[in-house]
């Protein structure tokens, strides 16, 4: 009797304990959201603070399709890796997002609608060797009709992976177009040249920022900035009153952020000729600074010296028919010089620079620089007055001395500071609103150069048939528009530093495969040496010939030709035997590497085995 | 506890007493490699990370683990030591628990032999070794999760090959529950709230958030869920048996 009831209790118990575990199960998987442990060397699965604040402040829900040719993708291995990586970041980001935003990823298979939709986005398809398109892009839209997308994820720009989709986040919840506001005491917009009586055309870099940004002009006058802009760009600031420093200075402290430019010597900066005194142009200072603000933040630009650099100096031609000279204080920037961690300068590999000066911090200074732009170590500071009336660029080289300090050109301000105006505003001294100092850290980027804004240092521009035609030869275009674009974003874009990369190969492979190929090299110069040799024999036989059949080889010749041959067919013999001996050390170690582990260790534990059982009948047959 | 210890040591022991443990973790070694290097192509990849190797585990488990559970309950069973165990000072509990973390702990040897590719692709490249440690954390916990399932049905039958069949094709559907083979099938008849349930109860949805050098906190749940329900199942099972 007890033994059926005990049985049924058992059995509705386990029915039971099944519905438990499922709904638990489910219920934990719902609530424990979030509590993760990353032991990834590089936190790839943590995204970064900013990337989380971008995400928090999405108002209206935003749909993001990634579209990845799962399928098509498998003639294509090494897309996957980043495939998974994309996706795994996106799939963090949702749900760091909650119900804000909408993450589907689609495979569009050739012929499908999900493939016409792709290309209605306007993603780019990689054609496959088999005629298939591989998509690997995403397309983005917000609830008002804002597109954006990312046509293809290229694996080498993995390390600003986070920051290009926390920017497209930022820019689909944010529809708004950021705001410039562009203080200038250069003509960037154009000017009327009074020689030519035309106007002339804006400065490339005008036109790009108009493009991208609301741009609105600030008169050096104004003496307070207006809320909406997003960032100041301050370029060449000249002889600016007290009031419009104060002007300044409120907005950054309120958080405002600023793209300076500054410079010792500006070659660009032309000054107006006076026909009653021609020398007065010739003389004008040609140097701008923030001083009052850069004091106040601990640190300067010092404006009595631009920077000279043996490694980067550009070749320029001074006169026509001459050859081109080394000019020291002209200065090509180049991948190295970039800073590469940083969003802005991450991935550039070329910035002009003419006469630039540097940035210095004092050792007390509230701000933190974080260099954009640094000298090699090959530099040393050249007297502004020794450029300013410069005839021959060779004759900079005298007097030149190399300090062996790399100088930081560009650089990220950021920290907290207290107001360049203790006392409250210059004047009647109004203090109604007036900040002491900055409620959080400032974010500002300092440069100081202002030539690599003219058009002369990085674009060519040619007219072709009425349409100016623009092409870029170096990024300092790429350059200012980075430093906007990272600083109208918000503080949480700029603060998502660029990742390390996802790619371990074997380092030990490929150091076979490369000490293979260098071996391969060598061969095959050994044989192209032989046939230079060889050919110039020959024609040194030709020349010496006398006789009148000319165009007959001699026995000589022909011998020598035949050796040749020989010798070709053995060095491409030799050639062969390299190629497979490479291929054979790579095999070798692979072999080594297997046969280890699939081995090894279960062949120890065999004759381990053994001798256990050996012993123990052993001592069984004593016993 | 005490208990717990003894059975645990006694159960361990007993293992390498005869030769199956040997065979086990031989067979264990030789598949995961020849998978790792002949399918997987770890070497040939080039890449200085061991997904290869752990793509592997959850099939090779499959079949591997019911083979050494199998025997657990049943073959006490059948040779009727169980009544004797019975009848030592130790509850069902400690005993259930005991043989389970013996069998646990000796799985756990076998996938600590497979150290020499850890060592390999550290020879090779420069791999992420966070990565690593997680991977063979999570690789241990899904084969927990085997084990449970395989011990608590081992107690459902005397006969150990009637075990180990059940056993894979449970560890089998646990594995594939959330691919969409199985959701399609009874997205049909069950409402949605159920049908993310099946999903959520996936052994390899868990196990590869762990290989990828994450170890979240639900994953870390639902492994200590699915043992925690065997286990007790298991307990329940045997006390049925006793009881009949």
């Amino acid at each position: 009797m007890g033994d059926w009831r005990n049985k049924l209790f058992s059995v509705s118990g386990l029915a039971m304990l099944a519905v438990l575990f499922i709904a638990l199960v489910t219920l934990s998987n719902v609530l424990l959201r979030g509590q993760r442990l990353d032991l990834t060397e590089n936190r790839l699965y943590t995204i970064s603070e900013g990337t989380r604040n971008v995400l928090r402040k999405i108002d209206e829900p935003i749909n993001v399709y990634f579209f990845y040719s799962e399928t098509e993708a498998r003639a294509a291995p090494s897309l996957r890796p980043y495939a998974v990586r994309v996706r795994e970041m996106l799939e963090e980001f949702s749900q760091h997002a909650g119900d804000k935003l909408r993450l589907r990823v689609i495979d569009p298979l050739p012929f499908s609608e999900e493939e016409d939709e792709a290309s209605q986005f306007g993603l780019q398809a990689l054609p496959t060797a088999s005629g298939a398109s591989i998509y690997m892009g995403l397309a983005a839209t917000n609830s008002v009709g804002d597109e954006q997308i990312i046509p293809f994820f290229d694996p080498s720009k993995e390390a600003t992976l986070e920051y290009d989709l926390a920017k497209l986040i930022y820019t689909l919840a944010n529809p708004k177009k950021p705001v410039v506001g562009l203080m200038s005491s250069l003509p960037m917009g154009g000017d009327f040249n009074p020689q030519t009586r035309q106007p002339s055309p804006p400065w490339v870099i005008d036109e790009q920022i108009d493009s991208l940004f609301e741009m609105r002009d600030l008169s050096p006058t104004v003496t307070a900035i207006d809320e909406e802009i997003d960032v100041l760009m301050l370029v060449h600031p000249k002889g600016l009153s007290d009031e419009t420093l104060y002007g300044i200075d409120q907005f950054i402290l309120r958080g405002g952020k600023a793209l300076v430019f500054v410079d010792p010597h500006a070659e660009i900066d032309q000054p107006a000729q006076d026909p009653n005194n021609p020398a007065a142009a010739f003389a004008a200072s040609r140097s701008s600074s923030l001083e009052r603000l850069f004091g106040a933040w601990g640190i300067a630009v010092p404006a009595a010296e631009v920077l000279g650099d043996d490694v980067l100096a550009l070749q320029v031609s001074t006169r026509p028919g001459m050859p081109p000279a080394r000019h020291l204080a002209l200065l090509g920037l180049t991948t190295d010089e970039l800073n590469q961690d940083d969003v802005v300068t991450s991935g550039m590999t070329s910035v002009n620079l003419g006469l630039a000066g540097y940035i210095s911090a004092r050792e007390d200074a509230p701000v933190e620089l974080l260099p954009l732009m640094q000298t090699t170590d090959q530099a040393g500071t050249i007297p502004v007055d020794r450029v300013r009336f410069l005839a021959d660029p060779g004759t900079l080289r005298d007097a030149f001395s190399i300090s062996g300090e790399k100088y930081t050109i560009a650089a990220r301000v950021s920290g907290t500071v207290p107001s360049a105006f203790a006392d409250g505003a210059p004047g009647d001294g109004d203090t109604e609103g007036h900040l002491a100092a900055s409620d959080g850290p400032i974010n500002v980027v300092v440069v100081a150069d202002v030539d690599l804004l003219g058009d002369q240092f990085w674009a060519r521009v040619q007219s072709f048939f009425g349409q100016r035609i623009i092409t870029a030869w170096a990024g300092n275009g790429d350059f200012v528009i980075n430093a906007l674009d990272n600083l109208t974003g918000s503080s949480d874009l700029i603060g998502i530093r660029s990742r390390a990369t996802y790619r371990r190969p074997f380092d030990r492979v490929e150091e076979l495969e490369r000490r293979a190929d260098e071996r391969f090299r060598a061969k095959e110069q050994e044989l192209q040496d032989q046939l230079t040799v060889t050919e110039d024999k020959l024609a040194e036989l030709q020349s010496g010939r006398t006789d009148d059949n000319v165009l007959i080889m001699t026995d000589e010749q022909s011998a020598e030709i035949q050796r040749f041959l020989d010798e070709r067919v053995r060095v491409r013999k030799e050639l062969r035997r390299v190629r497979r001996d490479l291929d054979k050390d790579i095999e070798r170690l692979g072999t080594m590497v297997k046969v280890i582990n699939i081995g090894l260790v279960p062949a120890v534990i065999v004759i381990f085995a053994v001798a256990a059982a050996v012993a123990r009948r052993r001592k069984a047959g004593a016993a | 506890m005490n208990q717990v210890r003894t059975i645990f040591r006694r159960e361990l022991a007993s293992y390498f007493s005869t030769p199956v443990a040997y065979v086990f973790i031989v067979i264990f070694l030789v598949l995961t490699g020849a998978f790792t290097f002949q399918i997987g192509n770890l070497y040939e990849r080039g890449q200085a990370d061991l997904v290869p190797f752990f793509t592997f585990h959850p099939w090779l488990y499959l079949f591997l683990v019911p083979a050494l559970s199998m025997r657990l309950w049943a073959e006490e069973r059948k040779t009727g030591t169980i009544e004797l165990l019975m009848t030592l000072p130790v509850t069902l509990w400690q005993a259930v628990l005991g043989k389970f973390l013996a069998a646990w702990c000796f799985t756990g040897i076998a996938l600590a032999l497979t150290f020499p590719v850890w060592l390999t692709v550290n020879y090779l490249g420069n791999p992420d070794n966070g990565v690593i440690v997680a991977a063979y954390f999570g690789s241990f916990l899904l084969a927990g999760g085997f084990l449970a399932i395989g011990a608590c049905l081992s107690a459902v039958t005397r006969n150990q090959v009637i075990a180990f069949i059940i056993t894979v094709t449970v560890c089998f559907l646990f594995l594939l529950s959330g691919y969409d083979l199985v959701l399609n099938a009874v997205q049909g008849w069950l409402p949605q709230p159920l049908v993310d349930a099946v999903a959520s109860l996936s052994f390899l949805t868990h196990y590869s958030s762990i290989v990828k050098g994450v170890i979240d906190l639900r994953d870390l749940v639902y492994f200590a869920m699915v043992i925690a329900f065997f286990l007790v199942a298991n307990a329940v099972v045997l006390d049925m048996k006793k009881a009949s």
